[in-house]
């Protein structure tokens, strides 16, 4: 545990320095004419640039915004350096704000391509080269094709501009996520993720049984005269899922980082819209807040999958 | 069977995508140009209009830091009222004029122009929590009082650098700003260092509106906003029609870190507007009706537009706060009979043009300037851009809005149809300039001089930016200038021609659009030689530069023309009819003497709004429908 928190802690370490020099080396813009406006004079330039902590050497700064980090003696991202440069908004104010609406569409997302995608793929798998697996790798060809912005737009237009089934793009301001969610306010949203890793997810899952039924242990099985569905249950599809594992444990991990088209197109106030205002904004506290914020739940999602691997693979133990 | 089933999702797809698509495409080609306003219907106060916006204010609607048109308008129709404001309507219906607001008549100005006077109406009070509060003159002390201090880094301090003592409070060295009297509680005294003839227009701009003293802290010099140097808006106190929801809640005897932000706006997210009861009780105000109950604003930065646009369309929002509608939905809304009266195309005071550097060779030779003006073919440019609803041509730097019109008509490099040397006729006027430069010693009307070779561009990336560039490097190639087009994302391209050391020599992007309705807000910026700034410089010809500043930023040109700041000096001090005329001829002087640019396009802007809207009207000052003036139609919520 003390060696994976200490990784944690090198992993976050590398990505803000990493950024910071992103940030420094490659600007997409100064954020304090962006924050002054259109007459930006030589004296207004520099108490902005005061105000920010932008006049401060560059190790300073780093280390500023390093410190912030730390959840001692204040909270996560403190409020006296993560703070957006355009709305001066304190940054874990807003990412707060945001995490509900990007874990109801990940979460969501995330059930639904599961429950698409590893059913097909079984399903192929075990009819393998019937019509019914063909169907089924027609829709992963086609899912996995179709670009998330592109079938955004068409579910949109067809689903609620044509045919006026599912509500509109963006949430309500009265209600909150939950009620947004029983409403069926991400149910787009959702389906635009969850096709395209449904298909993937299937492929893959069709793959790895087909691969894992071929193995010895599953002919032992079978000539033990277990079930064929105990043989495939139990024994094939629990190997087979190991890899999937990884990977979802990893795409979810990613989403929760924001949802950047998706949220986008249906309008969702969540992280993926923040990180691309801030990056767009040159909003370097915010930028770094998202980033950071993404890479823990990647790194935490890694420490998960590892976790679950045990419990899927008998042969690997956690330590 | 497996060619069915490929054939099956082929048409599937083709199915999906046609249904996706078809809602644009419909309409012929090219756009009417319609100017429109709904009739006049019965007028319903009530109901809650709801708006969408693809990208927030820029400093979270802090009064003295926002600098920017979208909070200049919500701060004018909705949340704050100046000692004098526009009535919220275009330009023939005086939108361009200012009338007494909280003032209760026009100030009376000293004859030498440097005291005025304004006296206030009274018994105006603020929205909760100060709803007990009235408007008193030293709020507008305070106001400036904020706007001074360096600590806030206001957006535009510079327009009131003029009030005698608002430097010397910025810099700390005095208590107060000594050229700002409260008389008493209703009279307010302003002394300037100069005659500035458009104060008037200064004390309408946000960062002028009183701010309320703390009943809690009544010794605290900015009052409710001392604490708040970077977030005031968020406890904003209103004075107009509208407050945030949940102002009531604000608590200003809290420690200032212990204090809650207003619940109705959320940066980035969302803003919510509803009735100030102050205003109500207080008889309301003579510019603003404000029939809405409320206002909801959906902020959804980098969101796709042409969403929204359908979602105006099918009456899900009301009005798209921008400017510009998509190409497809223009033409959706303008040929649609069921639509055309949802769409409107109105004047925006602002300008296109392309600005040639007068210390770069060969743009230190006037002819060679006035030259490239005859051979911009500028109604190939608007073509481009989307044809007559992006603008009217413009023939001289500043919207003909600001001077009363008084230089409608007035085309010093006249050509067919505004087409430049893609006609025969520009083509023969522009050489004919051209003989007369310096640069072409055949005087054949081609510059052959090997300064106009490689003549270095800098514009914007994009399909319409890049092939307008093109167009402009055409039609100096009929004048022998070889033009080397270079195209940038925004902030490359904004870096390089803000520094006047970059020496720019053509700069295809440039635009700008009015602080106010005054010609001093484009000429002070632009072309004022003392304002050439060492960095983010938008005086992009160097018109005016000395000597001294030329050698500073390594230009081997050692003079360049500055007739024209001798010109805004003098604009500067007149007012009314007198200051119009002045920047009129200040403009003619510009286009016939200094030429620093070639202008282009005095920009529309279109407007798209829902079938509740009704009694539509464009504020000219804003550049947007104004929110103060339209209602919903009966029976909207």
């Amino acid at each position: 545990m003390i060696r994976r928190t200490l990784f944690l802690i090198l992993v976050l370490i590398v990505v803000s320095l990493f950024t910071f020099v992103v940030f420094v080396k490659l600007p997409s813009g100064d954020p304090i004419i962006r924050a002054i406006g259109r007459h930006p004079s030589p004296e207004l330039v520099a108490q902005v640039r005061e105000n920010f902590g932008l006049d401060q050497p560059l190790y300073v700064q780093y280390w500023r915004f390093a410190s912030g980090m730390i959840p001692w003696p204040g909270l996560f991202l403190d409020e006296d350096v993560y703070f957006s440069y355009q709305t001066r908004v304190p940054v874990r104010e807003a990412i707060v704000d945001r995490i509900p609406v990007t874990l109801a569409l990940t979460i969501g997302a995330a059930i639904l391509w599961l429950a698409i995608g590893i059913p097909i793929g079984i399903i192929s798998a075990i009819k393998r080269g019937t019509l019914v697996d063909r169907s089924a790798m027609i829709f992963a060809l086609v899912g996995v094709s179709m670009p998330v912005f592109w079938l955004g737009l068409v579910l949109l237009y067809v689903f609620h501009f044509w045919l006026g089934w599912l509500p509109t793009a963006g949430l309500p301001q009265d209600q909150s996520v939950l009620q947004s969610v029983v409403e069926g306010y991400f149910v787009l949203p959702w389906f635009t993720l969850a096709i395209t890793s449904a298909a993937f997810y299937s492929r893959m899952t069709r793959g790895n049984l087909i691969e894992t039924m071929g193995e010895d242990y599953i002919r032992t099985a079978r000539a033990k005269g277990v079930s064929e569905r105990t043989v495939i249950y139990r024994h094939g599809l629990r190997a087979a899922l190991t890899p999937i594992v990884t990977m979802f444990g990893m795409d979810v991990a990613f989403l929760l980082g924001g949802a950047v088209i998706t949220e986008s197109l249906f309008q969702l106030p969540g992280l993926g819209q923040y990180a691309i205002v801030s990056l767009y904004g040159a909003d370097f506290p915010a930028v770094m807040g998202v980033t950071m914020l993404g890479t823990f739940f990647i790194v935490v999602a890694n420490f998960v999958v590892d976790i679950v691997y045990a419990f899927l693979d008998p042969r690997v133990r956690y330590t | 069977m497996g060619r069915y089933l490929k054939l099956v999702a082929l048409v599937a797809i083709l199915a999906l995508a046609a249904a996706s698509c078809g809602g644009d495409d419909e309409g012929g080609e090219g756009q009417t140009g319609v100017t429109g306003g709904t009739g006049a219907e019965e007028i319903q106060p009530g109901g809650t209009l709801r708006v969408w916006m693809s990208s927030d204010v820029t400093a979270a609607f802090d009064p003295q830091k926002e600098y920017f048109q979208v909070s200049f308008a919500f701060f004018r129709c909705c949340l704050l009222r100046t000692l004098l404001s526009y009535n919220g309507k275009g330009p023939d219906e005086d939108g361009e004029k200012i009338f007494p607001d909280l003032a209760a008549a026009e100030p009376t100005v000293s004859e030498d122009g440097l005291t005025w006077t304004f006296t206030l109406k009274q018994g105006m009070h603020y929205a909760p929590p100060l709803q007990d509060v009235e408007i008193t003159a030293q709020d507008f002390i305070r106001a400036m009082m904020r706007t001074a201090k360096p600590g806030v880094a206001a957006g535009y301090g510079f327009y009131y650098t003029v009030i005698e003592g608002f430097d010397a409070y910025g810099a700390g060295e005095a208590d107060t700003i000594t050229g700002m009297t409260a008389i008493d509680d209703y009279t307010l005294e302003i002394r300037l260092t100069e005659p500035t003839g458009d104060m008037g227009y200064r004390l309408a701009l946000p960062a002028a509106a009183p701010i309320p003293p703390n009943p809690a802290d009544p010794e605290a010099p900015l009052g409710v906003a001392e604490g708040h140097d970077d977030d005031y808006g968020r406890y904003l106190v209103a004075s107009g029609p509208y407050m945030f929801e949940g102002s009531e809640a604000l608590d200003f005897s809290l420690p200032v870190k212990d204090q809650e932000t207003v619940a109705g706006y959320e940066p980035n997210r969302l803003m919510t507007l509803v009735r100030n009861p102050s205003w109500v009780a207080d008889g309301q105000d003579d510019l603003r009706p404000a029939y809405l109950d409320g206002i909801s604003v959906e902020i959804c930065p980098g969101c796709e537009d042409e969403v929204a646009e359908k979602k105006v369309a099918a009456d899900e929002i009301d009005h798209i706060f921008q400017n510009g509608v998509s190409a497809a939905m223009a033409r959706q809304f303008s040929t649609d009979p069921n639509l055309q009266d949802q769409y409107f195309v109105e004047p925006s005071p602002g300008n296109y043009y392309i600005s040639m550097n007068l210390a770069v060779a060969p743009f230190d030779d006037v002819h060679v300037r006035k030259a490239v003006n005859l051979a911009i073919n500028k109604e190939g440019w608007r073509r481009l851009l989307g044809g007559e609803t992006s603008g009217e041509i413009a023939t001289h730097f500043t919207p003909n809005a600001l001077f009363a019109n008084l230089l409608e008509g007035y085309d010093p490099y006249p050509t067919p149809n505004s087409q430049g040397a893609d006609t025969p006729e520009g083509l023969e006027a522009a050489k004919a300039e051209m003989a007369q430069s310096k640069y072409d010693t055949n005087q054949d009307g081609l510059c052959d001089a090997p300064e106009c070779k490689g003549v270095v561009s800098v514009g914007v990336v994009g399909r319409v930016p890049e092939a307008q560039d093109a167009l402009i490097a055409q039609n100096l190639r009929g004048i022998g200038i070889e033009v080397d087009v270079n195209s940038f994302d925004n902030a490359t391209a904004y870096n390089k021609v803000f520094d006047p050391k970059a020496k720019v020599p053509l700069n295809t992007f440039a635009g700008w659009l009015e602080d106010y309705p005054d010609a001093y807000t484009f000429y002070f910026p632009l072309m004022y030689g003392p304002n050439i700034l060492d960095q983010y410089n938008s005086n992009y010809p160097m018109v005016g530069a000395d000597p001294d500043q030329l050698e500073k930023y390594g230009y081997e040109i050692t003079e360049v023309p500055q007739d024209l700041d001798v010109k805004i000096e003098e604009c500067i001090t007149l007012a009314g009819e007198e200051r119009t005329a002045c920047w009129a001829e200040a403009d003619k002087l510009m286009m016939e003497v200094v030429v620093p640019i070639v202008p282009l396009l005095f920009s529309n802007t279109e407007q798209i709004i829902s079938s509740r809207v009704v009694n539509y009207t464009y504020s000219l000052f804003d550049s947007q429908m104004a929110y103060d003036q339209v209602a919903l139609a009966p029976g909207s919520e």
